[in-house]
């Protein structure tokens, strides 16, 4: 008796173990799988040079932004691979996350050393600039120099925006390179109140139009915000890649950098949002609310929210509001660092980033590999709305909200060689672009990128503060006499100025070297 | 009682080979435990470094200390110590007092239909996400449409608060919610050791003419005593640590309450959030659990001292 309970335990035991080690090989066996495919890529670099066609067939693993169905990706990913067997020998595979998860899926697969070769950079942690100082994508220099027609098709001046430390890490996106802002209004309600709209050059002429909605409309906010957030600071500043140290007035020559939380054009945007909170034109809660201001507007509580300008705005706000929208510009056009901040990246676990580069080309100069990524596939996820004039829409039965593969064209290598996507869309679309980033004004700083490594510990600290004041001070929370004098106070004892001197030592030393 | 003796007289290769199998049983769990929570403490490294993807863990150049520093640079680091430490002892306290209050209610209560209802409702809080909870305190706190001003303040001719830029009501509100959510799990596990407890205990006192409160005092308290002990150690290894859910989407992130919502986590995910700097992430991180060590070896010695048998260790 005593024996077989022996036995049974060793047995059961025996079983645990076995179950666990062999999950554990399994791991094993993928994870092994990786390097040996190192070496063989440093042959194929030779002969890729010289007969492309023969090259080792590849796979390029391909993250991007927006959400789409596993079926979908892998349905685009097999015809995208068709497109580029032939070419290059090279198959991709396709993975779309929807934008507030896209950075934390990116962290866990690059902190986890997943199979990935090309990546589209995020929103926060998955930016250029950190993913460039903590080593997660490669310097890009010597590999663009095989692959001129990229190199050629992007400026020299956004290449240079591309830059940390001397060394290239991204492909800008091919879409708009600079920013405008203005405030974006209900049309219906707008027509109702005939206001005459083209007397608004400045944010503060907006009082007007801002009180008859109030009278007008009574359980109508003027102006809402998305999640807590202004949407836009209508100004020319330009924050060369954060808010401590920034140029007050990209327009004029001046090259000092200021504390923009003690500049007077701050002080004038939080006393006029102050003033309008008060008198009930700015939503109640404005800092704290959790819903998007286009949610809002939808709803029909809201009349309007601060953001960008730039062509194709109002069909834009309309297809996320669902309501028809009109676009009362502000601020002009103007082109910073921060406005080149989508790209696409080569993360540092790639085996072989020529290959992932010259998918990514391939992606931003041929038109039909482009549109197939964007847009998925045609007469599924799209159809032609008017060939002639290359604009395509969902098909019948397929909406914004049904289809599986979502439009998110901004977010792909070049959205200005792809079909403008709308039916009712201005075919014109990216010409506009073209010429919009063609007149837009050049800040002096741009193509500057900021080194923080050595006051991490202060911008960390100031972050905290800003956290604190800055979104309630924007929506007119606080009162900026009490609070403006606490904020740069506490300010300067998180560090500030230590950020700001730094800051201003790596420009001047950025524009000696410009002008030589 | 003679076995036992045996087993441990004997000497360990002897013994080893003697349970065998128990040994080998004992070997998976071993095995996990090994894997999952001590190789990973290697990790701690990642604090005192300037972390590179491409250099890898082990080769990213050494920093010393310095990325600790942000966590103490400012005036906050006393606000954020202050708050997190004082709201997790709010916690404990009044969790602990209130779980046992219910509880022992829970278990005055005959009819066990009724009994099941009350545990469940106690519970379900516990099983909601915080961000639903979010939603349900903007219900009440909404200052246009929540329920506290247009339900209650308004119909009473009070005057409407805007509860998200007002700091003064957030320890309260914080405490409820966080009691609101929390406290049906606790008042399980104190309840399973209440009914633990001898019957012919109370029975035996009831004869001897003990009421209630006296049967609470000189039963039912020394019979939860290792329980309390046991679940407010623990709660005091986790004191550095905040429940980030409850500071950060309760208040909505509101700038303007963050004088009393700050808390350690908070103030790294704020610092960070776009840097996405690991080592100082992980500085953080190593700051929470050394603290958190040293205050259960001091809780733990001074419950020896008062009696030894509770102690943890």
């Amino acid at each position: 008796m005593k024996n077989r309970k022996r036995i049974f335990a060793a047995l059961t035991a025996l079983a645990l173990l076995a179950s666990m080690t062999s999950c554990s090989a399994e791991e094993t066996a993928s994870s092994s799988a990786a390097p040996p495919q190192q070496s063989e890529a440093e042959e194929t670099v030779s002969q890729a040079e010289e007969q492309p066609v023969e090259q080792e067939p590849y796979t390029v693993a391909i993250a991007a932004l927006g959400d789409a169905s596993t079926e979908a990706c892998a349905e685009v990913a097999e015809a995208a691979s068709k497109i580029l067997e032939e070419k290059y020998n090279t198959t991709v595979t396709l993975i779309r996350y929807g934008y507030l998860e896209y950075d934390q899926q990116m962290q866990l697969a690059l902190a986890g050393g997943e199979k990935l070769d090309l990546i589209s950079s995020g929103f926060f942690s998955c930016s250029l600039d950190s993913a460039a100082a903590s080593g997660q994508v490669l310097a890009l220099n010597e590999l663009l120099e095989s692959s001129s027609e990229l190199y050629a098709a992007v400026t020299e001046e956004d290449w240079r925006c591309m830059q940390r430390g001397g060394q290239i890490y991204g492909v800008p996106n091919g879409k708009e390179h600079a920013s405008g802002y203005g405030f974006s209004c209900v049309t219906e309600m707008l027509e109702q109140l005939d206001y005459d709209v083209s007397s608004i050059e400045e944010e503060a002429d907006l009082e007007g139009l801002l009180r008859a909605v109030k009278e007008t409309f009574p359980g109508v906010d003027p102006i809402v915000t998305s999640g807590g957030n202004m949407g836009g600071v209508m100004s020319y500043r330009d924050t060369l890649g954060n808010d401590y140290g920034v140029l007050e007035d990209c327009r004029t020559d001046s090259t000092e950098l200021v504390n923009w939380f003690a500049t007077d054009t701050y002080r004038s945007i939080c006393d006029l949002h102050y003033r309008w909170a008060q008198e009930g034109l700015i939503m109640a809660d404005a800092s704290s609310n959790s819903e998007t201001a286009s949610t809002l507007i939808a709803a029909g509580t809201a009349f309007g929210y601060f953001h960008n300008n730039k062509p194709g705005i109002e069909d834009e706000d309309e297809s996320a509001t669902g309501k028809e929208m009109t676009m009362i510009p502000i601020i002009d056009a103007y082109s910073t660092t921060s406005n080149l901040s989508e790209c696409w990246m080569i993360p540092y676990q790639c085996e072989q980033p020529e290959r992932a580069l010259q998918v990514l080309s391939e992606m931003y100069l041929n038109p039909e590999l482009g549109n197939l990524f964007a847009y998925g596939i045609e007469s599924k996820h799209w159809e032609f709305a008017d060939e002639e004039q290359g604009l395509i829409d969902f098909p019948e039965g397929v909406s914004a909200s049904t289809t599986d593969y979502s439009v998110a064209a901004w977010a792909w290598p070049n959205e200005l060689i792809l079909y403008v996507f709308g039916a009712d869309a201005d075919p014109e679309l990216w010409k506009k672009t073209d010429e919009f980033n063609e007149t837009a004004f050049q800040s002096v700083g741009k193509g500057f990128s900021f080194d923080s490594s050595s006051v991490l510990n202060e911008i960390a600290a100031c972050n905290n503060v800003v956290s604190k004041y800055d979104n309630p001070l924007q929506a007119g929370a606080l009162d900026p006499a009490e609070a403006i004098p606490k904020f740069l106070e506490e300010l300067e004892a998180a560090g500030i100025d230590a950020i700001i001197s730094e800051k201003q030592s790596q420009f001047d030393e950025w524009l000696a070297a410009q002008n030589s | 009682m003679n076995k036992t003796k045996k087993g441990i007289g004997r000497s360990g290769p002897v013994k080893i080979l003697r349970y065998w199998p128990a040994y080998l049983m004992l070997l998976p769990g071993f095995v996990y435990l090994l894997i999952n929570n001590y190789i990973p403490m290697a990790g701690i490294v990642i604090a005192f470094k300037n972390f590179n993807y491409q250099l890898g863990m082990w080769k990213s150049p050494w920093t010393g200390f310095s990325n600790f520093e942000f966590l103490f640079r400012t005036s906050d680091a006393w606000l954020i110590t202050r708050n997190t430490l004082l709201y997790n002892l709010t916690f404990i306290v009044l969790g602990t007092v209130l779980a046992i209050l219910v509880s022992v209610s829970l278990n005055e209560i005959r009819s066990s239909a009724a009994k099941k209802v009350y545990q469940t409702s106690v519970l379900i809080p516990y099983l909601i996400s915080m961000v639903i909870a979010s939603f349900l305190v903007n219900g009440f706190l909404n200052s246009r449409t929540g329920f506290l001003n247009k339900g209650i303040l308004e119909p009473l001719g009070m005057e409407a608060v805007s509860w998200y830029s007002e700091p003064q009501y957030w320890p309260f509100i914080l405490v409820i919610v966080y009691l609101w959510k929390n406290l049906g799990y606790q008042v399980l596990l104190y309840y399973a050791a209440l009914i633990s407890i001898d019957r012919e205990y109370y029975e035996a006192a009831v004869i001897d003419g003990a009421g209630r409160w006296k049967q609470f005092l000189h039963i039912t308290l020394p019979g939860l005593k290792t329980t309390i002990i046991t679940l407010t150690l623990l709660a005091v290894g986790r004191i550095f640590y905040s429940d980030f859910g409850l500071f950060y989407q309760i208040p909505m992130d509101s700038g303007v309450l963050l004088d009393v919502t700050n808390t350690i986590d908070l103030y790294v995910y704020h610092g960070l959030m776009e840097s996405n700097n690991i080592g100082m992430s992980s500085a953080a991180g190593v700051y929470q659990s050394m603290v958190g060590f040293v205050l259960v070896l001091l809780a733990n010695f001074c419950v020896r001292r008062l009696d030894r048998d509770s102690a943890l260790f």
